[in-house]
């Protein structure tokens, strides 16, 4: 059959087995499968066998149970819940104030860990409480907290950029500098927000009753003793990587140590911690990796069909400048985002986008960059925005997925805004790794 | 998705979620590994030569037993909203045409792992590095076993959704 015919076949069969609700990885597996046999006869199933099997063997690949064990760890001891409470002090008269302190606890929190979910889960159970006591308003709240929840993945370190990196053939160092400044963006916009709303109208974000507020600054520092075990952790994690001490794999590992010691030391560690941690880590496991061995057969048995040559011919042989591909490219991502988890997406269109990026002679760090930006977009976008529903699995019960979603949208336009800003000026993403290797 | 009765479960059923807990363990021992590595790195110079490897081997392992193990909890990303919102009767068949393609899927897999796990016995492939230990061997293997156990547990979701138990 003609590729091009094969393209519009398999992207048919593959929209069609999703919506019937086969799962993702059984999906692309199946389709793989057919295709391959259709085209290749039986030999293909031990290729796509052994496709799989070296990307079992990949060494950067045990960093992403390390950081999903980390996680759950962190979720399960009281370091969170001590964080935000020691960040809420702070918050004084300022207006706005504590969706601000938020907002610091969620990014302290992203550079901790390399998921999504926990975190807002988290946010959701202990700040949303307070703010809607102080009497801001629902959007406010809700907004601040799946927005800076989501960071987890945006700022270092985080398992998008592993997977990424994995997919694309990018040093994962390498996206952990150049995501630093572009999540800081999307964080500073985020605080502009809250505080220019809240500004205008007090009536958003009241700042917490004084009689809450008379605490001597001695008394605030006094706060964060218990969490300079976990900072640490954090910080050693990072700065492990970064300095090339130790490789990311490594790092993760040291983190799971480090946050076991942390939680032996405040006498939260037990057996059924350990136990649900693994647990978890297991199962998530289980969900990504199956994932993308199921993506990487379909990429594997494309690969042999001259799928990626003929995507490739076909968008440089289009008359149009490069920079519209790539917002044609962003455009896809957003759009798969609506109704597709990250892992899915990365694995289907990353193997196909980067060499054409390459081919244009853009940098493949700067196109993961953006990618895990679009990915952003995609936790809080209706109907599927995964952050809506793992906040609406703690918040109240009065408030509806309507309002959540309601809440969410000035904070995806302010995720576009980044977007394009890193997307006109590619410095914000490059310029820190380009410091730091010359 | 609401959780099954833990009693209406057979013996594959417990053997995937008994295997998946043990092996869930894996994951610190990898974890006891690297932080072996980097003391014996950093404190007394003397890198190992096969750390490194048995950890990826044995993250690796743990992957291949987690597919059965999220197959077992029906945990697998994929979209439920369309089928959700179908009459029961059409949900009812297209879970099993699920579950059809599901084994369709892992059998060709299972096919193409034997091929090259056969082939890795012939030889015993070794890593060929200064541990030269046999994991390609065994983890081909395992991709074998891993994957004969979900097309059991598959099977299994499929009698009972064809039992009308589901």
């Amino acid at each position: 059959m003609d590729i091009g015919l094969l393209t519009l076949v398999i992207v048919c069969a593959m929209a069609v087995l999703l919506v019937m609700g086969l799962p993702l990885a059984f999906v692309t597996g199946a389709v793989a499968v057919t295709v391959g046999l259709i085209e290749f006869g039986p030999n293909v199933l031990g290729l796509i066998a052994s496709r799989i099997y070296s990307f079992m063997n990949e060494y950067v690949l045990v960093a992403v149970p390390m950081f999903i064990l980390m996680a759950s760890l962190m979720e399960r001891t009281g370091v969170a819940r001590e964080l935000y409470r020691a960040m809420y002090v702070w918050a004084g008269g300022l207006r706005g104030g504590l969706a601000v302190q938020t907002l610091f606890a969620a990014i302290i929190m992203a550079a901790m860990t390399g998921i999504i979910g926990g975190e807002i889960v988290l946010l959701g159970m202990i700040a949303l409480p307070q703010m809607l006591r102080l009497g801001y308003q629902k959007n406010i709240a809700i907004g601040t907290i799946c927005a800076g929840g989501s960071l987890g993945t945006m700022i270092p370190p985080s398992i998008v950029l592993i997977i990424y990196g994995l997919t694309a053939n990018v040093a994962i160092g390498d996206l952990f500098l150049a995501t630093i400044l572009p999540g800081f963006l999307l964080s500073g916009l985020y605080l502009g927000y809250i505080l220019v709303r809240c500004a205008l109208d007090p009536a958003l974000g009241p700042p917490a009753p004084p009689e809450e507020r008379c605490m001597t600054f001695g008394q605030k520092l006094a706060l964060f003793k218990n969490l300079v075990l976990p900072l640490m952790v954090a910080g050693s994690v990072l700065g492990s990587i970064y300095s090339g001490i130790a490789s990311v794999s490594e790092a993760a590992g040291m983190g799971v140590v480090g946050t076991l010691a942390a939680a032996l030391v405040r006498r939260e560690l037990s057996w059924k911690v350990v136990r649900e941690s693994v647990l978890q880590t297991m199962n998530t496991c289980g969900m990504l990796l199956w994932l993308t061995f199921g993506a990487t057969a379909l990429i594997g048995v494309y690969n042999l069909l001259g799928g990626t040559m003929f995507v490739r011919s076909v968008v440089t042989g289009l008359e149009v400048a490069p920079i519209v591909l790539i917002l044609v490219m962003m455009g896809i991502l957003i759009v798969m985002g609506l109704f597709m988890d990250w892992v899915g997406i990365l694995l289907l269109t990353v193997p196909i986008f980067v060499p054409v990026i390459v081919a244009l002679g853009y940098d493949p760090v700067w196109f993961g960059v953006l990618f895990c930006m679009n990915m952003q977009v995609s936790y809080l976008s209706p109907p599927f925005g995964p952050a809506a529903f793992y906040l609406k699995g703690v918040a109240p019960p009065d408030i509806s997925l309507q309002d959540i979603f309601a809440g969410l949208w000035p904070f995806i336009i302010l995720q576009l805004i980044g977007l394009m800003l890193v997307l006109t000026l590619p410095e914000i993403a490059l310029w820190l790794p380009r410091l730091v290797y010359g | 998705m609401s959780r099954r009765n833990e009693t209406q479960d057979g013996w594959v059923d417990l053997t995937t979620r008994v295997l998946g807990e043990k092996a869930s363990f894996v994951f610190l021992v990898a974890v006891a590994l690297t932080f072996y590595e980097v003391v014996l790195r950093y404190f007394f110079n003397a890198p190992t030569t096969w750390v490194h490897e048995i950890s990826v081997a044995l993250t690796a392992s743990a992957f291949i037993i987690a597919g059965s193990y999220t197959l077992q909890r029906q945990d697998h990303i994929r979209i439920s909203l369309v089928l959700d919102s179908l009459p029961q009767p059409l949900r009812h068949r297209l879970n099993v045409v699920n579950l059809v393609l599901t084994i369709y899927f892992l059998a060709a897999l299972g096919y193409g792992a034997a091929l090259q796990a056969g082939k890795a016995i012939a030889v015993v492939e070794r890593t060929g590095t200064a541990s030269n230990l046999p994991l390609p061997v065994t983890l081909k293997s395992l991709l074998v076993a891993g994957v004969v156990l979900m097309i059991l547990q598959a099977a299994a979701h499929l009698r009972r959704t064809v039992g009308g138990r589901s």
